[in-house]
């Protein structure tokens, strides 16, 4: 184990993320994991890692960083004041803050080797909501599991153009369980509004803000849920269930989005917008 | 069996549903096929999640493999638990002790007429089967609750529920696990842990386990 980082702020937050731990869903355990897997799975290249290696997500904007050690470091996804697509060789003492929000909303940071983070439930996720570890503090020691001064990708490491991440989505939509259960005023409604991302969004679930639409009469038993599930709660305005999101629950699904629509939606900033469009089969 | 349903949820998962009400006869046949989908463990499924009365069945992200397994693998095991043997009555009665103070008791009382010392005694009065665990890491859906307390969800979840915190909405009953948003009404709360990851056996309860309510002063605990 090698001390790398010192926690100044977490910022929006910061935690420990891997692909996930799916198989215990019907315990009540969400299959967690990064909200943007192609932009992990590009700061773990980046740096000669496997795609499945423990990365840092952060969120939004605000994290600071003390270097403890000389090292790699790659940094990929939303744009935070460091180039995403980059690996850097970061020193001894020196600060790294993650304070200006540019685009995007999830960043991931990549050590040699991957970071060394405890595991529950056969993952080292961080699912806070659901007790399952929890998001960085100001103080933490994270440690690398190889000597940070080397990575496999040292010499012939390529910085890539980072990913785009528009303020303004069109996203496709597969019919949701209830879907034929909505009135046509609802459906028509839902695809022709402009939905704002709320600031209330988490890992939990992306909330859309806007006109509500008309939900269908009646309460419904709770039903499994999965992850990318356009559900409208009693308000009449949308939750897009995200990876730390409930796996049951008793707002009606007019749709389901899948895991690329989730990860560029997971992507939009609050305040920026979102367009549904019917899937065309 | 004639109200069995099954529907896609996107390219690679479906839900089957075993009646449209809340019926015994429903409800114990999705424990049956819990149970069935616990011990078989078919081929090709990568995931299932309980509802009330209800199953989603995940295959793999693969989507003509998937397409594949609900033409030829789904019909089968679908016809398999029309034989299952119903479970039997449950072989566990878990006790939870509740200090009933919670933010909503005041307004679950008004609502249904009822006073709070009613409405506790109602709360605490039966048993409540285990139907499935869910939306938190050992959330236990519980039922069925009396229907003098049925009442619809807050239209507006609240951002915080404590962990521990009892709540009731429409026929059913349940325990926050850990800290999080949530649409129930709070009547009380347990120092019981639904869930704990550093436990031999994480999860307190088990779908078909019995759940009984008791009653405590703040200075039991």
């Amino acid at each position: 184990m090698f001390k790398f980082l010192e926690v100044i702020s977490p910022g929006c937050g910061a935690s420990f993320q891997d692909a996930g731990r799916p198989g215990w869903k019907r315990f009540g355990v969400p299959p967690g994991g990064w909200m943007d897997p192609a932009a992990a799975a590009a700061a773990n290249e980046l740096i000669g890692n496997t795609t499945d290696a423990v990365v840092i997500e952060l969120a939004l904007q605000g994290a600071r960083f003390r270097v403890l050690c000389d090292g790699w470091l790659s940094v990929a996804g939303a744009s935070m004041g460091w180039m995403p697509g980059t690996v850097r060789w970061v020193s001894r003492g020196e600060e790294l803050s993650f304070l200006r929000h540019e685009s995007g909303v999830y960043a991931y940071l990549a050590a040699p080797g991957g970071w060394a983070a405890p595991e529950y439930l056969g993952s080292a996720a961080v699912s806070a909501r659901s007790g399952l570890g929890r998001g960085f503090a100001a103080g933490d020691v994270i440690s690398g599991r190889k000597d940070p001064t080397f990575h496999e990708r040292e010499h012939g490491a390529t910085n890539r153009r980072p990913a785009a991440h528009p303020q303004t989505i069109g996203a496709c939509v597969w019919p949701g369980p209830q879907w034929s259960e909505f009135s046509a005023a609802a459906r028509s409604a839902f695809f022709a509004m402009e939905w704002r991302v709320s600031a209330r969004s988490d890992r939990m679930g992306v909330r859309l803000d806007g006109a509500s639409i008309e939900v269908p009469a009646g309460t419904m038993l709770s039903e499994p849920v999965l992850v990318g599930s356009v559900q409208i709660t009693g308000g009449g305005q949308p939750v897009v269930t995200m990876r730390d999101g409930p796996t049951v629950g008793g707002y009606p699904k007019i749709g389901w989005l899948d895991e690329e629509e989730c990860r560029r939606l997971a992507q939009v900033p609050p305040g920026g917008t979102v367009r549904f469009e019917p899937l065309n089969q | 069996m004639r109200d069995w349903t099954f529907q896609s949820y996107g390219p690679h998962a479906w839900l089957v549903r075993f009646g449209p009400d809340l019926s015994e006869e429903t409800m114990r046949r999705a424990l049956a096929v819990s149970r069935d989908l616990e011990e078989r463990r078919p081929e090709g499924l990568r995931e299932f999640t309980m509802g009330y009365g209800s199953v989603l069945l995940e295959c793999a992200d693969d989507r003509e493999a998937a397409a594949r397994w609900g033409q030829r693998a789904l019909p089968g095991l679908i016809e398999a638990w029309r034989s299952l043997e119903l479970e039997a009555a449950a072989t566990r009665i878990v006790e939870i002790p509740v200090i009933y103070d919670g933010e909503d008791l005041g307004e679950v009382a008004r609502r249904t007429g009822l006073e709070v010392e009613e409405v506790i005694k109602c709360h605490s009065g039966r048993d409540y089967r285990v139907w499935m665990l869910g939306f938190a890491p050992g959330f236990p859906y519980l039922g069925v609750l009396d229907e003098l307390l049925h009442l619809p969800r807050r239209d507006s979840p609240r951002a915080r529920i404590a962990a521990g915190s009892v709540a009731i909405a429409g026929a059913q009953t349940g325990v926050y696990p850990s800290e999080s948003a949530g649409g129930w009404h709070i009547l009380g709360r347990t120092v019981r842990r639904m869930f704990d990851p550093e436990r031999a056996d994480p999860f307190l309860l088990r779908p078909g386990d019995l759940v009984r309510f008791v009653p405590v002063e703040v200075d039991d605990v």
